[in-house]
């Protein structure tokens, strides 16, 4: 049910949109797709501001809503597409991004690769600013799974990605030009 | 028992091989990968066709 809005929640909203489309596209690996997801996400949250109390976690609300679409969404497709490595993250992993240099195309391929609920609780955690207490409300677990989850994922990435301790880590990811 | 070991185990994985957190020089390798990714789209101008679709769900609730 579309409905008036006040002027500090719709700005508020505005505000998150661009750390939600972060979060869209490292979760789903595709720009596009994750502009979908967004504007999904957008539309529903537009809808169901009235169970959205003011002063609480606008973030995590519209963090929430779009990781149980994404996920509803892989179910979906899951059912209906059974292919026979039954895998629909290959398929995203083979057309990785096409910017940034080498590094980075490794590290997104990787973390297309990862499981889903390892993805997921890894950004939240890693990238955009979650508690882990936080990102277990997100994902509607235990913080303890969220942790287990965040450390699988980083021993995955690190086995993809062949890291070990003579791993470069002082060298900056974007050109300075 | 941990409540992690308790889930690794149930899911017959080694404890050690899949809960145990990476060394802290990993860790900020990929910290730091991660947050280049997450950043990158975050600077990033909000797209038209969203700012349109905010745009259209004032209108729907003016009148």
């Amino acid at each position: 049910m579309p409905q008036k809005v006040s002027a500090s929640l719709r700005d508020a909203l505005v505000g998150e949109m661009t750390n939600l489309r972060a979060f869209a596209v490292s979760l789903c690996g595709d720009r596009e797709r994750a502009d979908d997801l967004v504007q999904e996400t957008l539309f529903k949250a537009w809808n169901h501001l009235d169970s959205f109390r003011e002063g609480t976690n606008l973030k995590a609300w519209l963090f929430t809503i779009l990781r149980n679409t994404y996920f509803s969404e892989r179910r979906k497709r899951r059912r209906e597409v059974e292919d026979a490595d039954g895998s629909y993250a290959d398929q995203l992993a083979s057309r990785p991004e096409q910017h940034g240099h080498m590094e980075m195309q490794d590290f997104r391929a990787a973390l297309t690769r990862l499981p889903d609920d390892q993805r997921e609780a890894l950004i939240l955690v890693g990238a955009a600013g979650f508690s882990y207490e936080e990102a277990a409300e997100i994902s509607g677990c235990a913080v303890g799974t969220i942790k287990s989850r965040v450390n699988r994922a980083r021993n995955r990435l690190s086995e993809m990605l062949g890291l070990d301790e003579t791993t470069d880590n002082e060298t900056p990811l974007t050109k300075s030009a | 028992m941990t409540q992690t070991t308790a889930i690794a185990e149930r899911e017959g994985l080694q404890p050690h091989a899949a809960d145990e957190g990476l060394s802290p020089n990993l860790q900020a390798h990929i910290g730091r990968h991660l947050r280049a990714v997450f950043d990158e789209v975050a600077n990033e101008p909000i797209p038209d066709r969203l700012l349109r679709l905010l745009k259209d769900l004032e209108r729907s609730g003016d009148k």
